[in-house]
């Protein structure tokens, strides 16, 4: 299980690159993290949506309500173009810290 | 047993009396429950395990709501981007109504100053727009009204110009047709001056406006056609078309087309065309002749003469022709057909657009009286004064009720309101203000404009419904009011610190007050130069009227001389017994003919010299045919040798000069030109006489050189000069006589002090306008004085109990409280002198004969304009002053 801070700084690149993938709603997009991670990262309900709405208001993010065939209607959520820059923008970040964790962990003494 | 619907159901409650949750986000998290007992219960769970497992997963009410808090606020101010900012808007646009309606049912009588102030502004700018408008309208019915010029013929004599005028030769067209390749077409009118006789049966009219027209006239220009072809209707001799107004006096009803009108004594028209001639160009025809009938008639040279000027010249150029360029190619070809050498440094061709014809053209021989752009400047000019005047009251008074308003900015302020807001405020009050304002301007410009057509002499309609501009120009002017007026006030007042508003320290009622001088001075100024330019129109429309014109038009009776007699031969007999049985009558002083009368322009001119000067020395002469009678009956003063007299059986070699004709010829003084020999046109004449210059036209034309040639049966005018008493049977015995030996021909008469007076109708309406926009500027500036004044007293009020309680008399009180107002009108008439001096020069500079600017009308103007503003201020002063000053200190 990841720490609760990590988790709380992980939320946003999540969730921006799942929808940069295609509109999802509330529920697939648990399924999908718990899926992609093995299990090893689970979201509640009372943590999704609080930060689906967030990214709305700040419009990253649009809804819209659709019709479902296995009972009531579903709210999907797609990136905005203002979305697709913010993920840019987080991606170059996690990849940085990325690439210096890995430069501190590999082979070559960090200190000479 | 496990009921899924009444968990959920139960579920749900919890959450609803929350506002964090949107039945939205509810229907989401409870689609979100539902999946995942779904997702369970596929898995083999017992529906009650799955439920519960699902209740943790989504999380229990308490940390769910914690989360959607973090966001709640959020999306409230999210949401009020859309709906609730326009649903506060309208509830703060209502509050803006409401109190600008409170603030003005509380302020009547600013609210009547502004609203009537601005509303007078409004109208008389509207209705002055309107003349603006039509009088720029000239001649743009012409879809190609861009590319039609007239050609004006500019005559010089040693690099001197001698005259400009509006007609050419009548071979100008077809060449210039011929050879510049960019002349589209040409068309060419030929005035029958004088007008003349039309019959039709037995019914006959004296007949103005009637040309020889070109078939071209009608295909490029684009009178409307109500009948006959427009491409044909003048190419055959002896066609006629008519205008609107002819076809309807003559025939009414019935059908036009292929009726016969005779015209004059010997030429017959076939009607082939009905066309109207709207009252908006620089051309108004009654009749079109067609111009082959002048050359089927009288011969080639109506098509081909040189130098000949009585044809007016049109010329079309094809789209994209430059006109500058073919004006530079005009000298060789002035050389080339005139065949006389250097031709062009004497006759020079000049492309007049047509639509500045009529503003911009004031030759001789125009077709019709033009307007004046200067005049139409000016009254433009009045209208904005007058509008500024209106817009500088409201911003004064505003201003100056601002101390008045303070505390309610304050609490504003204090309650949350943004200085947007405000401003926002004030211009909707302004807003207001305009709109009513612009609603009594549309009534007030409906009822004056009967009144506002006379003192322009136009029959102008308020273009209300039909014409897009008239809106566009009411909506223009109302916005920019508005704004302009509105926004200042909006800053000042919205700037005001709340804290010292609030404790009552704000004592700053002098804010403004500087701007509020200045722009009283403005006001005045322009009241004042108003004023002073109104009163120099009417003492130069005076002196025009009050100068000797070296002749005495009094009591003389003109009557057009017959159009229709049987041969010259006839008339000469005729009109020697009908002056012989006209002077039998004993109100008939004297009997004269000539071809011209005082108050006409002389039409007739022809080249003249001394004998033995160069024919290059040739001078334009104006030509005066007259009968022995003439100078008898209108005494002009005879400086040297005689008059025309039948004992001097040889006057047909002479000739009378004025005064002018003798300094143009050369001839040094009276005494010497007598016994001199000139030529005039083909004929050598000797002078026998001199005579004092005389005004032929209204005193804006200078003298010009007139030689008064003897022709014992001019045509043209009988000039009857009768005795006041018992003129009605004077009159009749002259129409009977009239009747008896012309039949036929209509009698036609005026007096001529009446004809030469409206010379002076143009500056004399020049002058009402003026007049009465005047008054309107001084009265709405007077209207602001008056709101001012009326808040200054108010403002001291107290100041005045103390002064009145110490013994201070009504006199002082009064005299301090106007005094102020006094010396900013002053400073504006000490402003006002040098531009009214300068701009009034320049009107006056196009008079030949002028008032000088006198100082005195200044001074009329000052104080008159100061009379005004003292009764304006005096009346509030006074009454404060009289006011018990108990009252006054009880105040507060």
């Amino acid at each position: 299980m990841l720490s609760k801070a990590l988790t709380a700084a992980a939320l946003r690149p999540i969730m921006l690159s799942i929808l940069d993938r295609g509109e999802a709603y509330g529920y697939a997009i648990i399924r999908r993290i718990e899926e992609l991670s093995d299990g090893r990262i689970q979201w509640t309900a009372g943590t999704l949506y609080p930060l689906l709405h967030r990214l709305e208001t700040e419009s990253l993010v649009a809804s819209y309500w659709q019709p479902s065939e296995s009972g009531p209607r579903r709210k999907y959520y797609r990136l905005t173009p203002k979305g697709a820059k913010a993920l840019e923008a987080e991606k170059r970040q996690w990849l940085d810290v990325h690439a210096l964790l890995l430069k501190l962990w590999g082979p070559e003494p960090a200190f000479g | 047993m496990f009921d899924l619907e009444k968990a959920i159901a139960a579920w749900r409650r919890s959450f609803e009396h929350r506002r964090v949750f949107s039945p939205d986000d509810l229907e989401e998290l409870e689609r979100h429950l539902r999946d995942t007992v779904a997702w369970r219960t596929a898995r083999g769970m017992a529906p009650r395990e799955a439920f519960e497992a699902a209740l943790q997963e989504v999380g229990d009410y308490g940390t769910t709501e914690t989360e959607y808090r973090k966001v709640y606020w959020r999306k409230v101010r999210h949401r009020h981007t859309l709906f609730s900012t326009l649903a506060s808007e309208i509830a703060m646009l209502r509050n803006y109504v409401k109190i600008a309606l409170r603030n003005l049912r509380k302020q009547k009588g600013f609210a009547f100053i502004n609203v009537l102030g601005l509303a007078v502004g409004l109208a008389a700018s509207l209705l002055i727009l309107q003349y603006v408008v039509h009088e720029l309208s000239y001649d743009d019915f012409h879809a190609d009204a861009d590319r039609i010029y007239r050609v004006r013929y500019d005559f010089f004599r040693d690099g001197e110009q001698v005259f400009k005028c509006a007609t050419a030769f009548p071979r100008v067209g077809p060449t210039m047709k011929e050879q510049f390749p960019e002349v589209e077409d040409y068309a060419r009118l030929y005035l029958r001056y004088g007008g003349g006789v039309v019959r039709i049966g037995d019914r006959s009219f004296d007949e103005e406006n009637l040309f020889q027209a070109d078939p071209s006239f009608l295909t490029m220009f684009e009178y409307p056609m109500l009948a006959g072809d427009r491409e044909t209707a003048l190419s055959e001799p002896n066609t006629a078309v008519i205008s609107a107004e002819a076809a309807a006096k003559y025939f009414g009803d019935a059908d036009p087309l292929g009726q016969r009108i005779r015209f004059g004594s010997d030429e017959e028209y076939t009607i082939t065309g009905v066309a109207v001639s709207p009252e908006n160009s620089h051309l108004k025809f009654h009749f079109l002749f067609s111009y082959a009938t002048l050359i089927q008639k009288w011969g080639e040279y109506f098509d081909n003469a040189w130098g000949w000027y009585d044809f007016y010249t049109y010329l079309k150029l094809r789209p994209g022709a430059d006109p500058a360029a073919l004006a530079a190619k005009l000298p060789a070809y002035i050389d080339e057909q005139s065949e006389e050498e250097d031709a062009h440094e004497r006759v020079r061709f000049v492309l007049q657009p047509l639509p500045a014809i009529h503003l911009h053209s004031d030759l001789i021989q125009e077709a019709r009286v033009n307007g004046n752009a200067t005049s139409v400047y000016f009254l433009g000019l009045i209208a904005f004064m007058i509008l500024v005047i209106a817009w500088f009251n409201y911003v004064n008074l505003a201003t100056a009720r601002a101390v008045a308003r303070a505390k309610e900015i304050g609490v504003r302020k204090v309650v949350g309101a943004h200085r947007g807001q405000l401003i926002g405020q004030f211009i909707f009050e302004s807003l207001l203000l305009n709109v009513l304002a612009a609603g009594l301007a549309l009534l007030l410009a409906w009822a004056a404009l009967p009144l506002f057509n006379t003192l322009v002499g136009k029959d102008l309609a308020l273009g209300l419904a039909v014409d897009a501009r008239f809106w566009l120009a009411l909506a223009g002017l109302f916005g920019v009011g508005a704004l302009a007026a509105g926004l200042y006030p909006a800053f000042i007042l919205s700037s005001y610190k709340p804290v010292l508003v609030l404790k009552g320290q704000f004592a700053n009622a002098r804010q403004g007050l500087r701007l509020r001088k200045v722009l009283v001075v403005g006001q005045f100024a322009a009241s004042v130069a108003l004023m002073a330019g109104t009163l120099i129109v009417y003492q130069q429309l005076a002196f025009m009227r009050s100068q000797d014109l070296g002749i005495d038009i009094d009591q003389v009776l003109v009557i057009e001389a017959p159009g229709v007699v049987a041969s010259d031969s006839v008339y000469a007999e005729t009109l020697p017994s009908f002056k012989q049985e006209l002077l039998k009558h004993t109100g008939v002083k004297n009997v004269a003919a000539s071809n011209e009368i005082p108050g006409n322009l002389i039409y007739s001119t022809r080249g003249a010299r001394k004998v033995g000067d160069d024919p290059e020395n040739n001078t334009i002469m104006y030509i005066l045919r007259v009968d022995h009678d003439f100078f008898d009956t209108y005494g002009h003063t005879l400086l040297a040798g005689r008059g025309y007299s039948p004992e001097f059986t040889a006057d047909s070699a002479s000739v009378l000069l004025n005064e002018r004709a003798v300094a143009v010829l050369g001839l040094d003084t009276p005494e010497t030109a007598l016994g001199e020999r000139v030529r005039i046109g083909e004929d050598t004449l000797s002078v026998v006489g001199v005579v004092a210059n005389h005004h032929q036209e209204g005193l804006q034309k200078a003298h010009n050189q007139i030689a008064f040639q003897l022709n014992e049966t001019p045509r043209n005018y009988f000039s009857v000069k009768v005795s006041p008493a018992d003129l009605p049977a004077t009159l009749a015995y002259i129409e009977q006589q009239y009747a008896a030996f012309f039949p036929e021909n209509p009698f036609t008469h005026f007096f001529l002090d009446g004809f030469f007076d409206r010379q002076y109708r143009a500056d004399r309406q020049f002058g009402q306008a003026f007049g009465f926009f005047a008054i309107l500027a001084i009265l709405v500036a007077c209207l602001g004085l008056f709101g001012l004044s009326s808040f200054t007293a108010t403002q001291r009020t107290k100041e005045i109990g103390i002064r009145k309680a110490l013994g201070g008399t009504v006199t002082n009180i009064a005299l301090l409280l106007s005094k102020d107002f006094l010396r900013l009108v002053l400073v504006a008439s000490v402003l006002a002198v040098p531009l009214v001096w300068i701009g009034m020069d320049r009107w006056l500079d196009t008079f030949a004969f002028r008032i000088g600017v006198s100082a005195w009308i200044f001074v009329a103007a000052t104080a008159l304009t100061l009379l005004i503003a003292l009764a304006t201020v005096s009346y509030q002063a006074i009454r404060a002053a009289l006011a018990d000053p108990v009252e006054a200190l009880r105040y507060e």
